[in-house]
């Protein structure tokens, strides 16, 4: 009856993803515009600490408009790259309301400058934390990641850290380094086999591995600062880049498990060093500027979305992290009552022992709200039925009739109603 | 040799997860899932899938008549394999909704919208919930539209009835496009030729 889940759009945005694994260098002019105004001398870049392990593999910038030379390596990632993307512009996952991608292509032509028409932005509906970028410039934003980010500018640092991927060629740099690599690991596996010692054989594929894993953490140590460099060019306020990491990091600490949750905390470890750093990073920026959160403007770019946003997020059933995440966008006080109605919502699909009077209590907090939901009362109507509060029950079912004006269940309703009475 | 390239057929039929389909012979009372009992007028396809069985003329991606029987608590609302239910056991969190005999039809409706949506369809919506006679029982009808992740737009109908704390449910989906109305009427028929037996 059902497709599974993880479709073969996912492995191509995956694929994609790993394609996009990161990279960096120094000596750039957006990272040396940015961090020039009123940067500490005794503050070390985020460049400058990384170049020793990445100098051997530096590439220039891409220039805004320049494709890779038909006959290198790069123009192959790309051919493939090209290809996934024609399946991530035909997905059903594909949000195309105009309204929200205006707002995010907009927020992506600021941050990316002179590189914008370079990127064509894609928002695909999944219910998780996530951005990402291909080596042709095919953006993709996921729904979980805008209704997590709590304002533009937090939106901003991670498209800059998407972007710097593409501006840096990490793409071609990574498997330059992943040739380097594996020749490496043969040579070791050559070895091996002449002189029949086959411990150097595990060493060798561990050593390969591990240095491999330390390089991508240095990338992304780089793609971030240098991420920030370009929000802050764009306007946006850099402390923003570290709020965010922290919102996922306050999400992801309160998961009971960590099976298949998140593909991009994979890739994008979500740590305290990786927090330090960004708020080091934005202390070396003057502030005395304009520099602006954007908040109102982004909520109101999701806002007539979140609620199907939300509903996708208590459909993967993980509680204990979507408690984290209503429990943050409630300190956002942005739209209260549409986040205490999902809060009621998730306590009684999870069903626990006294879930039925959580779930009353966050409905009744939604009531006073004006813009409480109609649906809110069909759900608290429910469960007072089930409870076997009759009474209380029909009344809500008939606010909920008299809000919901065509309501697809009005039928089901009323019989339920008159079976009450 | 023979045996060998059997043994890896077989392996590889199993390791792919084929059903094989019988026919399900028009004019005839048929036994649905041990539990239904139907009397199509055209030919379907049809395959058993643990309490479930999927009928289809042209093929379950065109179209798909899904019977679900004596669905109890704790059971999602779909046919599972042994790996999807050792994996289900393996995970805190995260699970595929599941039914509870405290539902009413309102609940089941939200329980198949749940179920679609955990699956990773998009948008989505039911109208026309009421109540419905099925299978001689006081029971509910719906229909409903989503998107596949593939961008395929689709169109549903379900009809159910809950006996005795287990739900009975046969959901009929097909590509908007042509292929569920091809079947609507045929469908509309067997499921009022349906009985329910003693589960």
């Amino acid at each position: 009856m059902m497709a599974p889940f993880r479709s073969a759009r996912i492995f191509a945005l995956s694929t994609a993803l790993l394609l996009g694994a990161c990279q960096t260098t120094a000596n750039n002019k957006i990272y040396t515009d940015a961090f020039s105004r009123g940067a500490k001398s005794d503050q070390p870049s985020v460049a400058e600490t990384s170049k020793d392990t990445i100098h051997q593999y530096r590439i220039d910038d891409l220039k805004p408009g320049e494709r890779p030379e038909l006959s290198s390596d790069e123009a192959g990632i790309w051919m493939v790259t090209d290809k996934a993307e024609l399946s991530i512009a035909t997905s059903g996952l594909r949000i195309t309301d105009p309204k929200l991608n205006a707002y995010v292509n907009d927020v992506v032509c600021r941050v990316a400058g002179d590189y914008c028409k370079d990127f064509r932005v894609y928002i695909m509906r999944i219910p998780q934390f996530n951005a990402t970028m291909s080596p042709n410039g095919t953006m993709v934003i996921y729904s979980g990641f805008l209704l997590r980010a709590k304002n533009e500018a937090q939106l901003a640092a991670v498209i800059g850290h998407e972007i710097s991927h593409y501006l840096r060629r990490h793409s071609a740099q990574s498997q330059k380094d992943i040739v380097d690599k594996t020749n490496a690991l043969m040579f070791a596996q050559f070895a091996a086999a002449i002189t029949g010692i086959t411990p150097i054989n595990d060493f060798a594929a561990l050593a390969a591995v591990g240095s491999v894993q330390a390089f991508s953490r240095d990338h992304e140590r780089e793609a971030d600062g240098y991420g920030q460099a370009l929000m802050v060019r764009a306007g946006y306020d850099p402390k923003e880049a570290a709020i965010i990491w922290q919102r996922v990091i306050r999400e992801d600490d309160a998961a009971p498990d960590k099976v298949a949750y998140d593909p991009f905390l994979s890739t994008h470890p979500p740590s305290e060093e990786r927090t330090d750093t960004l708020n080091k990073l934005a202390k070396t920026v003057n502030n005395s500027g304009e520099l602006r959160t954007g908040e109102t403007a982004h909520q109101n770019a999701i806002a007539p979305l979140r609620a199907e946003f939300l509903r996708d997020e208590l459909a993967g059933r993980r509680y204990s992290t979507a408690l984290e995440l209503l429990d943050m966008l409630l300190e956002d006080n942005y739209r209260p009552a549409e986040v205490h109605y999902f809060r009621g919502e998730l306590y009684r699909l999870r069903g626990k022992d006294k879930d039925a009077e959580k779930a009353l209590s966050a409905y009744r907090k939604a009531m006073p709200e004006d813009d409480a939901p109609a649906d809110l009362y069909r759900s608290y109507g429910l469960l007072l039925h089930r409870i076997g509060k009759k009474d209380e029950a029909t009344a809500a079912l008939d606010t909920y009739l008299e809000k919901a004006g065509d309501a697809p269940d009005r039928e089901m309703i009323q019989a339920l109603i008159e079976g009450n009475r | 040799m023979a045996v060998l390239r059997l043994t890896v057929l077989i392996a590889a039929l199993s390791l792919s997860g084929c059903q094989p389909y019988t026919l399900a012979q028009t004019g005839r009372p048929i036994l649905v899932a041990d539990n239904f009992t139907v009397t199509p007028d055209i030919n379907w396809s049809r395959s058993a899938v643990g309490n479930a069985e999927i009928w289809t003329v042209d093929g379950p991606l065109l179209e798909n008549l899904t019977f679900l029987t004596n669905v109890g608590k704790g059971d999602p609302l779909a046919p599972t394999s042994f790996w999807m239910r050792l994996e289900a056991s393996q995970q805190k969190e995260g699970k595929m909704p599941t039914f509870d005999p405290a539902m009413n039809t309102l609940e089941v409706a939200d329980l198949v919208r749940e179920t679609y949506i955990r699956n990773g369809q998009q948008n989505f919506s039911y109208t026309n919930l009421t109540p419905q006679t099925f299978g001689g029982n006081t029971g509910f009808h719906f229909d409903f539209t989503f998107t596949t992740a593939e961008g395929l737009d689709k169109q549903g109908m379900a009809v159910g009835a809950l006996v005795d704390e287990k739900l009975h449910i046969a959901i009929y989906t097909g590509a908007a496009e042509y292929y569920f109305e091809k079947y609507k009427s045929a469908v509309d028929n067997l499921l009022n030729s349906l009985q329910i037996n003693q589960g």
